[in-house]
């Protein structure tokens, strides 16, 4: 493994009896870098995270965490911070009760325990719920806590699973200016998400995961990089028609531009501009406007996960079937990923 | 290690039914000694309407012998199963709960060792039934006191060796890592705290068929009844109370259907092993998916 990965993963494959939850992924993630792992419920990354932290046993392939190998009950996360799934705390002790026990399992004790726990809670905002019992908090002060207990043994990897679920606004103000400050001071964090805006915000580098693979990955400027739109107006819905034929014939793809009957989008580079307005002026049609079309990462999304089976709602129903293998030491569906297939490649 | 056991006072330390068991284990140890004390008279039947018969009064005289200090301490852990099943209780619901609430990610999360998350489970319960045997103890030796405070006077107790005693107790107290250990496996088999319980019952019982089939005592399989372990656990509770009746060693005319002492504990320990390792080993294998 490199020196300079966090996180590596080869050919990372987890099975559920017939369901392939993660069809072999490589992952590399640079240290100090903020990595967003994107994908549509059920996509296989809570799979893949519960793997990299050794909840789980990889049916295939290998992964690395800051350089050690991972395996179930062997991952050395003495310096990973790591907040997967729902958080889950004794609900009879207090939030500061509930992360004296996890730092003391973290090796972190004594007077600076204290410290750390005090600091960690008034930087999640928990300060003054920290002898409340966990079991009366709301799913955003859960999620809170989880990432007190994250941040509590100053990890040099954080991973974080969907960490803004449950919070207000204002809390996932909080949560992301605290992703903000970690990378500040050299942490890596790995942040899965679908929420797209917060990944685009956030993330030097994306991953894109469908059907338990990898379909893109790259610095987001990088994916929204890819076929752009041009939105041509015209003055006249007949001027549009005409150069819509014109274009098409010249095996562009041309849609109209929403509800303007006076406009087309035409999936081209943006710069390709100049060339449409050279074949429509040859043609006699002047167009009133010509704008490329950023896309958004909400676009790309979709793009490259629309193959990707509908996504469970969370009914449970894998839940229980995957906990009911469990039980038996066998393997089946992960509540988290289903179908499992690829999904097509990055439509350049 | 140290690390999971600090995790765990806090855990278990915080928990109300921990609490309340030990809360119980005095109440109920004093009540059952004054129970079963006030009631010896009704273990005999004779004509009420007509005096005692010597043979009656000399065999209550004995009864009553019992509870005389230092023999009142067999008279308490005469009512210690419930202890036992206290125990078991415990380190089922505690390991089940874990996967029940997710918790068992969250410390996995916080450091991996699957075995000695199990290690540590099994010591800090082990622990809680060595503070309740240990007020059982106190409970048996005071109790003699306070009942002549109270006024109550007691025979001289039998002429009782004070390592019979000393067996009887340990041979309790060796079972308390048994109960543990299998409650500890059933919790993590079954990932729950309810139905352990119920495997326990249903265990005694599929036990005690299996060993009381007369094919299988035909079949010269008796030794079955001190193999299982279960059933090894009643038999050497019952070796020990033998053992007490008839002094150490050896069994000398008691009942041939116990093993020695010495054989029970040995298989006691040995299932306590093979819970423990089977427990450690189906949890590192699992996925927690929780």
């Amino acid at each position: 493994m490199t020196g300079g990965l966090a996180i590596e993963t080869s050919a990372l494959a987890k099975r559920f009896g017939a369901v392939e939850a993660v069809a072999g992924i490589d992952l590399a993630v640079p240290t100090g870098s903020v990595f967003g792992f994107l994908g549509p419920n059920g996509a296989g990354k809570t799979t893949t995270i519960r793997m990299l932290v050794g909840l789980i046993r990889p049916t295939s392939g290998s992964a690395a965490v800051l350089g050690n190998p991972v395996r179930p009950g062997g991952v050395d996360l003495a310096s990973i911070g790591a907040v997967v799934e729902r958080p889950a705390f004794y609900p009879y002790l207090s939030a500061a009760a509930n992360l004296r026990l996890f730092a003391a399992l973290q090796g972190v004790g004594g007077s600076g325990a204290d410290r750390r726990i005090a600091d960690a809670l008034d930087r999640t905002g928990l300060g003054p719920a920290a002898n409340r019992k966990v079991g009366g908090f709301s799913t955003g002060m859960r999620q809170r806590l989880a990432l007190a207990l994250a941040m509590l043994h100053r990890p040099r990897l954080v991973i974080l699973d969907e960490p803004t679920n449950g919070l207000d606004p204002g809390g996932v103000v909080e949560v992301r200016a605290t992703i903000t400050e970690l990378a500040r001071t050299g942490t890596t964090v790995f942040l899965s998400s679908h929420v797209l805006s917060e990944v685009e915000q956030l993330c030097d580098l994306v991953a894109v995961l469908a059907r338990g693979r990898v379909v893109a990955s790259g610095a987001p400027a990088e994916l929204l990089d890819g076929p752009g739109l041009l939105r041509v107006g015209f003055d006249s819905a007949a001027e549009a028609e005409t150069a819509r034929r014109l274009l098409t014939d010249d095996g562009m793809a041309v849609t109209p531009a929403g509800a303007d009957d006076a406009a087309l989008s035409v999936g081209v580079a943006a710069s390709d501009g100049s060339r449409i307005a050279r074949r429509l002026a040859a043609a006699g049609l002047f167009p009133a406007e010509l704008t490329p079309v950023r896309q958004s990462l909400e676009a790309v999304f979709l793009e490259l996960t629309r193959d990707a089976a509908p996504q469970a709602s969370g009914d449970g129903t894998s839940a229980s079937a995957s906990r009911e293998a469990a039980r038996s030491g066998g393997e089946t569906a992960d509540p988290d990923d289903r179908d499992a297939t690829p999904s097509g490649n990055w439509p350049r | 290690m140290r690390r999971h056991l600090r995790a765990d006072a806090i855990r278990l330390g915080a928990r109300w039914d921990v609490r309340g068991f030990l809360l119980l284990v005095p109440l109920v140890a004093v009540v059952g000694f004054l129970f079963s004390y006030t009631t010896i008279e009704s273990h005999f039947g004779w004509d009420q309407s007509q005096p005692m018969p010597p043979e009656v009064a000399t065999a209550i005289f004995a009864d009553r012998a019992t509870y005389a200090f230092p023999h009142s301490v067999l008279a308490v852990f005469d009512n210690a199963p419930w202890v036992l099943f206290g125990i078991f209780f415990l380190a089922a619901g505690t390991m089940g709960l874990e996967f029940g609430w997710g918790t068992i990610r969250t410390a996995l999360i916080s450091s991996p060792d699957r075995v000695r998350f199990v290690l540590s489970r099994v010591v800090a319960v082990g622990a809680i039934a060595v503070v309740a045997f240990a007020v059982l103890v106190v409970v048996g030796l005071v109790m003699p006191g306070v009942m002549g405070l109270a006024g109550i006077g007691l025979p001289p107790p039998p002429d009782t060796a004070p390592q019979v005693i000393a067996g009887t107790v340990a041979a309790t107290v060796v079972m308390a890592p048994l109960f543990v250990a299998f409650g500890v496996l059933l919790g993590v088999l079954t990932r729950g705290p309810a139905l352990p319980l119920l495997l326990l019952i249903l265990d005694f019982l599929a036990e005690g068929v299996v060993s009381g089939l007369p094919a299988v005592r035909a079949a010269g399989l008796g030794w079955l009844a001190h193999s299982l372990p279960l059933m090894s656990v009643l038999n050497l509770g019952q070796a020990a109370r033998d053992n007490a009746s008839y002094g150490l060693p050896p069994v000398a005319g008691g009942p041939q259907l116990y093993v020695p002492l010495g054989l029970s504990f040995l298989v006691v320990i040995g299932w306590t092993c093979v819970f423990l390792a089977l427990a450690a080993w189906q949890l590192r294998r699992t996925d927690v998916l929780e």
